[in-house]
């Protein structure tokens, strides 16, 4: 390398990189504070994070007993079939996060006359029991009923009410399974049920398996009227069966079927003094009303055919008979409503109830109950 | 020389402030993400899922009346009857869907099983013996029948049958319930009143239709029927030569309302 190759570098270095260096560490010291408080208030934020979470576990940890760390907000818990061991042991069984598909709800269903029965394996998993049992359940048909119990604890202060979304999950006669229900072992939309026949049934069984939170004794049926909170009202005011009237407390809409639109709500308390919450047990009642007679009036009206068209139809009747009206075949509303009946008989093998419980904060509001 | 000093400066001044935006920018961004993550995570938290035990949704009723082949809809006729002459009907009653029936059948079914009864109504006009009787492999005796036909693929078939009761109270009940509704308050005046029999038991067991599935196809039940009439002993023939009885078969599926029964079976056994 000659002399005046390296005096061109120099110069070259001189003009053009040592002025950037210059820039550069001019007021190094700012520059690298900066850098320093941006670190150190990520490192405060997470640890603030982590802390605020810990410090809600912790508290739960104490009052509850609990020795592993937890950052749930809500203790879910549900009542067990009353044959199991862990039943009798314990009638609520927690169910924690991932575990919804083991730890299973009680339908808490009667056996019915006239209705097929089967022998169905008891809900031995639960509670690490030993014992292998059967027992001698109901198939769901028009006209079956029980009640789900789920028992709600807020495991935060904050967390104050609340919400109960049911809904249904169908295994269909081909082994596939309705979206949201867990497809173990069975094949994936490879079955003969079509996907617009699955889009009827899944319109279908909300509004033939109905969902609400009181349920009350009719006593003499052929007055009509039932007593509900010491007041007389029709009982075909209601979705009713023989036996029952139903209708909520808690729900905006407190004689139509509880559903997305319309959720269960209520309050959860804390007690401060132990520092932890108390617990609510919360009973759904469920039912597939037998017959279109047996659908409340409100419901009726919103649905008749000589009505103004109405999106709720699909809910209640099938689909192809209703449109073989408009060739001129004549069907009844109660025809069609047996007639979907006897669709989701026939494609769907299999049921269960499902329910998202959500807790949250309703700062300043009290709880209201009206007589629906 | 101060020029270029200030130019220095303001290329200084330049490149810090991009930094200082940088860096804000930066800590904004993070805060967004933290905010979120949390916000998202408490969410989450917030919700869970409950399931409730699985059960098997009944197979609907599906009710068929066949004619003696088991695969055609049955088309009732009786034709003339003469003085000492017996005529025999075989019926059959199956819960798959026959040729030439309406509606949608299934061809993708489940396990099902359910009780029905079999209803002959008929006319009273001419004085006739109705006489209904079962499938039967076993029966023998003077309340039993064998028949053989061919069936429509010219397979030879036999079948034994045995006569049934109908049930008193129940045919009692709908007959009375039937003709009142029929004629009103004018039941006693009325001489052809219907007659309703129903039977619903053969050897003291409920009729019933089974449908199993095996290897995805579906295997239906079949049940066969003997109707037998015949004219009553000791009647006038003359006196009803231009009169006519009508008769009338139905299957009814036992879709009564579903109603609580207390009683439950448990067994278990310790692993």
């Amino acid at each position: 390398m000659g002399k005046k190759h390296r005096e061109t570098l120099k110069e070259n270095f001189t003009k053009n990189y040592l002025p950037q260096l210059r820039v550069l560490f001019q007021d190094w010291d700012i520059k690298v504070m900066s850098y320093v408080m941006l670190v150190i208030v990520m490192v405060a934020m997470i640890a603030a994070t982590v802390a605020w979470f810990t410090h809600m576990s912790s508290a739960l940890a104490a009052g509850l007993g609990i020795t592993t760390a937890s950052n749930e907000s809500l203790k879910v818990e549900v009542k067990q079939e009353k044959n199991t061991a862990a039943a009798e042991n314990s009638q609520f069984v927690e169910v924690r996060e991932g575990e919804e598909d083991t730890i299973l709800a009680d339908l808490e269903m009667p056996v019915f006359d006239n209705v097929e029965s089967y022998e169905a394996p008891v809900n031995a998993a639960s509670g690490g029991s030993t014992e292998s049992s059967t027992q001698t359940v109901s198939k769901l048909a028009p006209g079956v009923y029980g009640s789900v119990t789920i028992r709600l604890t807020a495991l935060r202060p904050e967390v104050d009410h609340y919400k109960i979304t049911p809904s249904v999950l169908m295994t269909y006669v081909d082994g596939t399974v309705s979206s949201g229900i867990s497809a173990s072992g069975s094949e994936e939309s490879t079955g003969t049920v079509t996907g617009e026949m699955k889009t009827q049934l899944e319109n279908l069984v909300k509004g033939h398996m109905l969902f609400f939170e009181q349920r009350v004794n009719i006593t003499d049926s052929s007055t009509g009227k039932v007593i509900v909170n010491g007041e007389e009202k029709e009982i075909s005011d209601y979705v009713h069966c023989d036996k029952y009237i139903f209708y909520n407390m808690n729900a905006d809409n407190k004689l139509a079927p509880l559903s997305d639109n319309n959720p269960l709500t209520g309050a959860l308390s804390w007690n401060s003094s132990t520092n932890e919450g108390n617990s609510e047990a919360v009973t759904l009642y469920w039912y597939w009303p037998y017959e279109y007679t047996n659908l409340s009036s409100g419901i009726q009206s919103t649905i008749q055919l000589s009505g103004t068209s109405s999106d709720d139809r699909k809910l209640y009747f099938d689909q192809d008979r209703m449109q073989e009206m408009s060739t001129g075949i004549q069907w009844t509303e109660t025809q069609l409503y047996d007639y979907a009946d006897t669709k989701i008989g026939t494609y769907v093998k299999s049921m269960k109830l499902h329910f998202e419980v959500e807790g949250y904060h309703e700062q300043g509001q009290a709880e209201q109950t009206t007589s629906p | 020389m101060n020029k270029d000093r200030q130019n220095k400066r303001q290329v200084h001044n330049d490149y810090y402030k991009r930094g200082c935006q940088m860096i804000v920018a930066m800590a904004l961004v993070m805060i967004l993400i933290l905010v979120l993550v949390t916000y998202a995570w408490y969410t989450f938290l917030l919700k869970r899922q409950v399931n409730s035990e699985e059960r098997d949704v009944m197979q609907p009723y599906y009710l068929y009346l066949v004619d003696k082949n088991g695969t055609d809809v049955l088309n009732l006729t009786v034709g003339n009857l003469h003085p000492g002459e017996t005529k025999q009907i075989v019926i059959g009653v199956t819960n798959q869907k026959p040729n030439g029936a309406s509606g949608s059948g299934y061809t993708i079914a489940k396990d099902s099983q359910f009780n029905y009864e079999l209803e002959l109504a008929h006319t009273s006009n001419l004085p006739l013996n109705y006489t209904v009787f079962a499938e039967k492999d076993d029966a023998t005796g003077e309340n039993s029948r064998t028949l053989e036909w061919t069936d429509k693929n010219g397979t030879p078939v036999s079948k034994t049958f045995e006569k049934l009761s109908r049930n008193e109270s129940t045919s009692s009940t709908v007959s009375s319930k039937n003709n009142t509704e029929m004629y009103s308050d004018n039941v006693s005046n009325t001489v052809n009143l219907g007659t309703y029999d129903i039977y619903d038991k053969t050897s003291g067991s409920d009729f019933q239709l089974n449908s199993k599935v095996e290897n995805n196809n579906v295997v239906f039940d079949l049940n066969y029927y003997l109707i037998e009439l015949s004219w009553q002993e000791g009647i006038q023939f003359s006196d009803y030569l231009k009169e006519t009885d009508l008769m009338y078969v139905i299957v009814n599926a036992m879709q009564l309302e579903p109603q609580e029964n207390e009683t439950t079976t448990t067994s278990a056994e310790s692993q």
